[in-house]
């Protein structure tokens, strides 16, 4: 069994599965690629890939990111033996940190909806890293109007909060 | 009007927003996430809620790093979050102004002093022909008499409590420890207090150094314990003034080498300091007086091997260094 599990790393992934973004753009990938996604990974066991799989709050544009990040950290799943298929742990880094902090507001909020639905882990702890780092060090009117948000507190609400951790304003 | 395709506040599951607030390791960070807005709010008590839960303990990584604070005249303190490497200024209650503050420790906790429980021992240093001073800090109704001590030959590089000793090491590679009864009833009459003390020469092997950064450099030391020992950090570095391409005006100073030494005792009287190679997975936060050591699998976002040296004026996180052994 191990041996045909490497085997089918070996020439890329064994079957072919398309995907359909939202707005019918196909994308052709590897079995293996694909099953970075738990969603697909699961589809694939219940053997409903068969027409593609339609992702229907997907965009294209935000699909072609998760098949390039899938396709890049699929070195990252085949973990024994073929090393010459898997990109290093420093270019997986680079192509990681080039990747989100590239990112558009919207699009990181896109990308991060995606890799929930899609359930990809990796991706999806990523992108909230990254939001994470946008949040750091700032106050809470700055947070707002790093990812538009509207204040929705009376006064009176913001005061008492204000209040409970009065050490952290700076007033 | 449509809604906006992108909003931040209710269109992110509690599910994602609790990851991103997981990535959240500043207390600071985490109370302005909580006070951005409603949804936000909900999502943070429910994180508290979660982790106030019993079981299971969170794993070591989760741990908070604590702030840096800073000793500073000014009276409100500056705490640094060693996570964001952001300085911020911390609102404290009326009543804590002009308390002492010792420090600070993970989970958001400073430690300030206003009442001295009686017996704290107290060291500092002072200006005079003492350089250091000692008080048995006796709580209310006992007025605080300060025993002055006089280390020679150099001055003070750091001090540190370690063994239930201080340690100061002065700028001639002098190691002086001294050692103050416990118990009040040693006191002396007028209220100071009785010390022993005991100096040694531990110099640093001079092969070690090369000879040219030995002239050109200025350098400190500062000691911190980890592991139940206790190192020494030597830097050597140029200030902006004698450091080419550093811009005008820039005040840090580069770092140009540093070693890490471990002292090692004798087991008479003196001690050592034997040369470490490899950090193996320690982080070492170093400033004068308030120098910490961490297990980098303790605390989140930092690399085992790491020295941040924080008493630069301004404090970067890209002003750290490490150690990569290559055996």
């Amino acid at each position: 069994m191990a041996a045909a599990a490497a085997e089918a790393t070996i020439d890329g992934g064994g079957k072919m599965i398309i995907l359909i973004s939202a707005d019918g753009k196909r994308f052709e990938v590897t079995e293996a690629v694909a099953s970075q996604s738990q969603l697909i990974s699961n589809m694939i066991e219940d053997d409903c890939t068969e027409n593609g799989v339609r992702l229907p709050n997907v965009d294209g544009d935000i699909l072609t990111m998760v098949v390039d990040y899938c396709n890049m950290h699929a070195g990252d799943a085949a973990a024994d033996g073929d090393t010459t298929k898997a990109s290093s742990t420093e270019e997986l880094k680079k192509f990681d940190a080039e990747l989100v902090q590239a990112l558009e507001n919207p699009v990181l909020f896109k990308l991060i909806l995606a890799a929930n639905f899609l359930n990809i882990k990796s991706l999806l702890d990523m992108t909230c890293q990254r939001v994470a780092d946008m949040m750091s060090g700032k106050t809470p009117e700055q947070m707002r109007e790093t990812f538009s948000i509207e204040n929705d507190f009376t006064p009176e609400e913001e005061a008492a909060i204000r209040q409970e951790n009065a050490w952290a304003f700076d007033d | 009007m449509a809604p906006p395709l992108v909003s931040w506040s209710d269109g992110l599951p509690p599910e994602i927003l609790l990851i991103v607030l997981a990535h959240l390791h500043c207390l600071a960070d985490r109370v302005s996430f909580a006070a951005a807005c409603r949804n936000w709010r909900s999502t943070s008590k429910l994180a508290d809620a979660e982790a106030d839960k019993p079981a299971p303990p969170p794993p070591p990584s989760r741990r908070h790093v604590p702030w840096l604070l800073a000793p500073s005249p000014v009276e409100r303190p500056t705490i640094t979050s060693l996570v964001s490497g952001l300085t911020r200024r911390i609102s404290l209650p009326a009543r804590l102004r002009g308390a002492r503050f010792f420090g600070s420790y993970p989970c958001g906790w400073l430690a300030a002093v206003l009442t001295i429980s009686a017996g704290c021992l107290a060291a500092a240093f002072v200006c005079g022909t003492s350089n250091l001073a000692f008080c048995r800090v006796g709580g209310p109704g006992k007025s605080n008499v300060w025993t002055g001590m006089e280390v020679f030959p150099g001055t003070i590089d750091d001090m540190i409590f370690f063994e239930g000793r201080f340690h100061a090491l002065t700028t001639c590679e002098l190691m002086t420890v001294f050692s103050i009864s416990p118990s009040p009833e040693s006191d002396l009459p007028d209220g100071r207090v009785e010390i022993c003390h005991r100096s040694f020469f531990m110099p640093m092997r001079i092969e070690t150094v090369m000879p040219l950064l030995r002239e050109s450099a200025d350098m400190s030391r500062y000691l911190v314990v980890s592991r139940n020992k206790l190192l020494m950090v030597v830097r050597y570095y140029v200030t902006a003034a004698t450091a080419a391409g550093v811009g005008v005006g820039v005040s840090h100073a580069r770092t140009m080498l540093f070693k890490v030494l471990q002292m090692e005792k004798f087991c008479s009287h003196g001690g050592f300091w034997e040369e470490i190679e490899d950090m193996d997975g320690r982080v070492l936060f170093l400033s004068r007086c308030c120098s910490r050591a961490f297990e980098a699998s303790e605390i989140h976002g930092f690399e085992g091997g790491s020295i941040y040296f924080l008493d630069d004026i301004n404090f970067h996180l890209s002003l750290f260094h490490s150690i990569h052994q290559s055996a």
